[in-house]
């Protein structure tokens, strides 16, 4: 019996994704407390799996063969259907898979043609006293969390959302690579054709890649938020934003945090010229501190924060940009 | 010609509002209306798109409760021809597994020659992206998620071109599948209007078709809550504590220099 832990990669670069390292851990915890072995699994790359070999993070990895694909080619179905036979073969328990756009598309499939059941995007993971592993779920914007468990099924699959900023990393004296070949179709009815980079000037002020967001709500002119923008490229810090403001067009909706955009975990969110309504806030998990700037003490973001500062946010905003961007 | 499917699910409107009775487990809706998915709007947009330019049928097909009709009506208010609501208490507490295989059956039933099936990306309330995957699986056919832009159609030889996005990549990915196959459309804040006289013609001339399981004649143990294998030990809701903040008094100048000592202080913690 084993824990296995699916190693995702970007195909085109042969990069492990930080989110699979991130996950090991949550992987080990589970398989000591059910007294069974870590594994990982790699899909169709010796360069990925002898990366993953030489990190030492695992015990023993994985690289599923794939007979007449070339190496890094990626299909959903491709790759499920590996997954698929390769779990037919051993006595997988709990099947782990980090929660990247990538993995949240396999992982499905597989669990469908296997069978079983499979909790998506689940933000920690847990074995109660009657050895059940069981998966908090998130949902409703967050505001509710569901405790599930696959009762009687192998494996039990999980995409889970690693946290990049708690990471203890553990490694051992050696890793064992083991290439496995599995007989697939070569295609099945999908081709992969050619990929690219998305070039996007505002990819480098994303809030779901900071540690320090500044959100932007309606308290603040189409001027400022550009000023902000200027400043958080200038700080190296993210920005995210409210539903007022990319319904409007001042920002798009890759900026939108909350219920219908995205749901950040920030250490530090400095909330501009926002009123602070259910549907933003839910957006905001797990800060160590909240910093509002707002020209009413009575806005429901003041029950939000750590710290409160009485002014118009637009004043601030010139008054940063006047120290930063000169 | 293309025969288009569009799955669609309603949800609440203001998910972040939602508590759950953590006696019961059970959802407090209140009396709370539903509406459409709003990641759904993008996959009907592409739908519509697709048939006003090749030609063919879009049916959109929904499980819910009977009560999701009227928004069922509102899809054909947004210019889809048909659309079926696939309803049973047989087919109550169905996981995200058994939920697509009732709807790859009514897929089947419903519209045998499909070419496409779209799905929006993820449901606004549940957020797991599980259904058009395990669609795609029981109907056997090809899938692809996060679909933005279809670059061809080979109508003859069923062969279509894809653009699909990886956010967390920054990758675009071209794909070329053979139809039938499932899509996911990667999330566009849109919002198509209803127009009112086609969706009060759908309603008196009752064109949403109810299915049940009469119908489709699921095995009741693939359906439901016996055909899900995930089950909910518990439900809480997600604990916040109100916060007293810390008033700062400062003059603007002072804050703005305190502010950007916090932020290099942070900065550096991190490295």
């Amino acid at each position: 019996m084993t824990v296995l832990v699916y190693i995702d990669y970007v195909p085109a670069t042969r990069q492990p994704r930080q989110e699979s390292l991130a996950i090991i851990d949550v992987a080990r915890d589970i398989a000591q407390k059910l007294g069974v072995d870590v594994e990982g699994v790699v899909v169709n790359s010796v360069v990925v799996a002898t990366k993953l070999r030489d990190m030492k993070i695992l015990p023993k990895i994985y690289n599923i063969r794939l007979k007449n694909v070339p190496e890094g080619t990626y299909t959903p179905t491709l790759f499920g259907e590996a997954l698929v036979e390769f779990c037919k073969r051993r006595n997988v328990e709990v099947f782990l898979f980090p929660a990247t756009q990538r993995c949240r598309e396999i992982a499905p499939y597989v669990a469908a043609k296997l069978d079983t059941g499979l909790v998506a995007d689940v933000s920690e993971l847990y074995v109660d006293e009657k050895k059940e592993v069981i998966a908090v779920k998130p949902s409703f914007g967050e505001n509710i969390l569901a405790h599930i468990y696959i009762p009687d099924r192998k494996p039990k699959m999980f995409t889970v959302r690693a946290s990049l900023r708690k990471r203890t990393i553990t490694t051992y004296d050696t890793c064992e690579l083991i290439h496995e070949e599995v007989t697939v179709q070569e295609h099945y009815g999908i081709e992969y054709v050619k990929s690219g980079q998305v070039y996007d000037p505002d990819i480098e002020i994303l809030p779901e890649r900071h540690d320090i967001v500044i959100g932007v709500g309606a308290g603040l002119s189409k001027d400022s938020i550009e000023l902000v923008k200027a400043i958080a490229k200038k700080l190296g810090i993210g920005v995210g934003a409210t539903k007022k403001i990319t319904d409007r067009g001042i920002l798009s909706s890759k900026f939108l945090i909350g219920e219908s955009g995205k749901i950040i975990r920030p250490r530090v969110y400095i909330a501009l010229g926002i009123s602070g309504a259910p549907q933003h806030m839910t957006g905001v998990k797990d800060y160590e501190l909240l910093i509002a700037v707002n020209i009413d003490e009575r806005a429901p973001i003041v029950n939000y924060s750590t710290h409160f500062y009485k002014s118009d946010a637009n004043e601030l905003v010139r008054k940063i940009a006047e120290l930063v961007l000169r | 010609m293309l025969n288009i499917v569009v799955i669609t699910k309603t949800v609440v409107p203001i998910v972040s509002t939602v508590k759950v009775d953590e006696k019961t487990g059970s959802l407090i809706r209140e009396g709370v209306p539903t509406t459409l998915n709003p990641w759904d709007y993008a996959a009907i947009d592409l739908a519509i798109k697709l048939r006003d330019e090749y030609g063919g049928k879009i049916v959109a097909i929904s499980m819910a409760p009977p009560f999701a009709k009227d928004v069922l009506e509102d899809i054909i208010g947004m210019g889809v021809d048909e659309a079926v609501l696939v309803s049973d208490r047989a087919f109550a507490g169905s996981d995200t597994l058994a939920t697509s295989y009732i709807l790859a059956a009514a897929i089947r039933y419903v519209m045998p020659d499909f070419d496409i099936v779209l799905a929006g990306q993820e449901a606004a309330d549940s957020l797991t992206s599980h259904v058009p995957a395990q669609v795609a699986s029981f109907l056997s056919v090809p899938y692809l998620y996060y679909v933005i832009n279809v670059v061809k159609i080979d109508l003859v030889n069923k062969i279509v071109n894809v653009e699909r996005i990886l956010e967390d990549e920054d990758r675009i990915e071209e794909f070329k599948v053979k139809l039938p196959a499932v899509f996911s459309v990667y999330k566009k804040n849109i919002i198509l209007p209803v127009k009112v006289s086609r969706k009060i013609e759908a309603k008196l001339n009752r064109k949403v078709k109810i299915i049940t399981n009469r119908e489709l004649n699921l095995d009741q143990s693939k359906i439901g809550l016996a055909g899900s294998p995930t089950r909910v030990a518990k439900v809480v809701n997600y604990k916040y504590e109100p916060k007293s903040p810390l008033k700062i008094e400062k003059s603007c100048e002072e804050f703005a220099r305190w502010l950007l000592d916090l932020i290099q202080e942070k900065t550096r913690e991190k490295q």
